[in-house]
């Protein structure tokens, strides 16, 4: 085993350096900065997206014929580290990560020309309508209906916690085609128009103060059953496939990293202002261990993510990787409101200034979420004992 | 980027993994538990001829070249087993110094039965009351006559009982620290061999003015410092790994054990509060392995970052063996608190593990220091660090 970069490895890294001291503002920085919910908003995310379609870098997942880079698992980590360490925007995951690999999975080459060049675009913004009420981690338990109505779908039903959906225009959404059989059979991938009439987005706040999820109704709208992907009650498949890169395609250290690094400019902030923060010996020790955690994290990461051949899934093990990102995510988080101590009481101010003390509160009360979504970590844990441990 | 092993590290995890299945089981570490100073000798000798005893040194000495991770991996390896013999501060602590920081005549005289098992030294540098490892000692060294008079006490050094001689850490009067290579039969030293927690022996060791002569400093300039302090990190890297391999086997015991362990009608691995609490133990142990590989491969890369990547890793396994060791026991419920199973020994070691060296929560505070005194945690932990622009 070694770290040692390949010359290539080094010349690509030195490439990526460059091309983000061009492309990489100090406004989208600052974006990127004072977001405290999940994604930044499309002002920040949008033009950043842009940056990197220029530069052919938006999609290193995808095939090389639909814009895809090639990359080895090196480069891309290597690529990620070195855009979220620069503090670049995070790109909305939505399109190009979510629901762009199902389209060129499960989609017809009518659905890929028409949908995938929107995507890198970045024409349009894509929200996930998976959850329900009552449909989280068991998510093929959910009821939304789709009944086919001669070239149409009629869609009634409601999402929740559908992020962006105030932006959106298009929507990826699991809906319920058929109640016989298996739950898990009677479940088809659909895209949805947001625009389309009987559509109503309704914002839901959050613990942290941000619009950042909303509930989503739908009342009698038609959707074409052109707009399925694969076939009528197979979209359990397109889920699957789905979810795996959503747990596990995901290179997350650079970004937690990226976090830590708010704390450490917290702690210069209120050490400018008097406040002796390093000489709190338990502040000290607990600054460390979070530290250490991030690194193993990020070594953990490395060698699993980056001993992958193009193409494939780490599998089960990226479990441990959702679970522990999610975690630290949570962990940094946490140190930021100790940190902060009893200025953690001043709620938002209008105008921070540049400040970023502001932003750790509700961003520590947000990070709570990240062991709800995309699989509770409960969930994780079950798949880690039977794929990991063997029980 | 390699982030698989070389040939050699899969020759040597393999080759000491297959000797310790055979030769040091459950049942065959009786031998070694009861030997005369915890040392088996068929087993050291066995060390000696599969090269082991030789690992860390270059191939000139005799040695098989092993960098940190071949190092790492024997050590996942015996901590696997529970190996008491007291490989880490004999051969990666004692012979590494001599062969690193010992004169040629030194060189000469001690390494080759050192490496073939016929002689031991050991390092002796822990002292009662001091945690850091890295901090001054108390024990002085008085220059005078033709040598030095040392003086002072050394605490729990493992395998200084049967051993021939100790490399003692001292204070000498211009401030530095020297080593002294001292006899044990020297006038003046007291041994009071004890045993260890994990099972393994050790000694308290008493300097009253020890007389030495000029030829007892190991090496040339009296500070020995530098190297000292670079060869304490890799050992408490390599003691990691060590905690790494225990950790690993007590979660597979424990994962064996809830499935035959039946109760309210069923395995109690059915339960889903088991499969989560062992998921949890997965999770510690992945994040350990993580750990020391990052360390051995940062120290082999810059070995100046090496107290950085010991406190780094001695907080990150010493908070997951803990966990990983409670657990275990909480799951083989009873039993896990009788000697008759493995999982007390496994525990015990881990307990011991995380005692050493300043212990888990201190190294966390190190770490912290370290890291807001120099920012070093800006930067990616795993890519080689480049000047930012």
């Amino acid at each position: 085993m070694n770290l040692e970069l390949s010359p290539a490895e080094q010349a690509f890294r030195e490439q990526v350096r460059a091309f983000l001291r061009d492309n990489l503002t100090d406004e989208l920085r600052r974006g990127q900065r004072e977001t405290s919910s999940m994604y930044p908003e499309p002002e920040t995310s949008g033009p950043w997206q842009q940056a990197l379609q220029r530069q052919g870098w938006l999609v290193p997942l995808w095939p090389q014929e639909w814009a895809g880079t090639g990359w080895t698992a090196v480069q891309r980590f290597i690529f990620e580290t070195e855009c979220a360490l620069a503090g670049a925007p995070l790109v909305h995951p939505m399109g190009v990560r979510l629901v762009g690999p199902v389209i060129l999975r499960f989609g017809t080459e009518e659905q890929k020309r028409r949908y995938l060049p929107r995507i890198l675009s970045g024409e349009d913004y894509w929200c996930q309508g998976f959850s329900e009420p009552g449909a989280g981690s068991d998510l093929a338990s959910l009821k939304m209906r789709a009944v086919a109505d001669g070239e149409d779908y009629v869609l009634n039903g409601s999402k929740i916690w559908t992020t962006h959906a105030h932006h959106a225009n298009m929507m990826f959404a699991l809906v319920r085609t058929s109640t016989e059989g298996k739950r898990q059979e009677g479940i088809s991938f659909l895209l949805i128009d947001m625009n389309t009439p009987g559509i109503e987005v309704r914002p839901i706040a959050t613990i942290g103060g941000d619009h950042d999820v909303n509930e989503v109704f739908f009342t009698d709208v038609r959707v074409p059953q052109a707009n399925r992907i694969g076939a009528e009650n197979a979209g359990w498949d397109c889920a699957k496939y789905l979810l795996e890169f959503e747990r596990g395609a995901g290179i997350f250290s650079g970004r937690l990293r990226s976090q830590l690094k708010r704390v450490r400019d917290a702690i210069g902030e209120l050490e400018a202002s008097g406040v002796d923060v390093r000489g709190d010996g338990r502040l000290v020790a607990r600054f460390g261990e979070v530290c250490a955690d991030l690194d193993c994290f990020e070594m953990m990461e490395l060698r699993i993510m980056g001993a992958l051949q193009p193409g494939q899934s780490p599998g089960p093990v990226s479990s441990i990787l959702k679970l522990r990102a999610s975690r630290l995510k949570q962990a940094i988080a946490e140190l930021g409101v100790e940190v902060l101590g009893g200025e953690a009481l001043r709620w938002r101010r209008e105008s921070a200034g540049g400040s970023v003390l502001p932003v750790l509160v509700p961003d520590y009360l947000n990070s709570r979420a990240y062991t709800i979504f995309g699989g509770a970590a409960e969930v994780q844990l079950g798949i880690i004992a039977k794929s990991v441990v063997g029980v | 980027m390699l982030l698989s092993l070389t040939e050699l590290q899969e020759m040597i995890e393999s080759s000491v993994l297959e000797f310790l299945a055979n030769e040091y089981d459950f049942i065959k570490r009786a031998r070694s538990l009861d030997a005369d100073h915890g040392v088996a000798p068929q087993v050291w000798r066995a060390f000696a001829e599969m090269g082991w005893l030789g690992l860390p040194l270059p191939e000139a000495d005799g040695g098989i070249g092993g960098r940190a991770m071949e190092c790492g991996l024997l050590m996942r390896a015996f901590g696997r087993h529970l190996v008491v013999e007291p490989y880490l501060n004999a051969v990666l602590c004692g012979t590494r110094l001599i062969a690193e920081a010992g004169r040629a005549e030194q060189r000469a005289e001690w390494l080759p039965e050192l490496v073939e098992g016929r002689r031991r030294v050991v390092l002796a540098h822990d002292e009662r009351g001091v945690a850091d490892p890295w901090a001054p000692r108390n024990a002085r060294a008085l220059e005078g006559g033709n040598g030095f008079r040392i003086a002072g006490a050394k605490s729990i050094v493992v395998g200084a009982s049967g051993a021939n001689a100790v490399l003692v850490s001292a204070r000498t009067e211009t401030g530095g620290v020297a080593l002294f290579l001292v006899p044990l039969d020297a006038p003046g030293v007291t041994v009071e061999a004890c045993r260890m927690l994990d099972g393994a022996r050790a000694a308290d060791l008493r300097f009253d003015d020890v007389q030495v002569d000029r030829s007892a400093l190991l090496g040339e300039p009296a500070d020995a410092s530098g190297v000292l302090g670079r060869i304490i990190a890799e050992a408490i890297v390599s003691e990691c790994w060590e905690a790494c391999g225990a950790m690993k086997a007590a979660l597979e015991q424990t994962a064996e054990y809830t499935q035959q362990r039946v109760q309210f009608g069923k395995s109690i691995s059915s339960f889903q509060v088991v499969q989560h609490r062992l998921a949890e133990m997965a999770v510690c142990c992945e994040e350990a392995l993580a750990a020391c590989q990052l360390a051995a491969l940062s120290i082999e890369r810059d070995a100046a970052s090496a107290v950085a990547a010991a406190a780094m890793a001695k907080s990150k396994v010493g908070r997951g063996a803990r966990f990983v060791a409670q657990e275990a026991v909480q799951l083989h419920g009873a039993m896990g608190v009788s000697e008759e199973l493995p999982i007390a020994s496994y525990f015990r070691k881990l307990l011991a593990f995380a005692q050493r060296s300043g212990g888990t929560a201190w190294a966390g505070q190190r770490y912290g220091e370290l890291m807001l005194l120099s920012d070093a945690w800006r930067d990616s932990r795993t890519l080689p660090s480049l000047a930012r622009a």
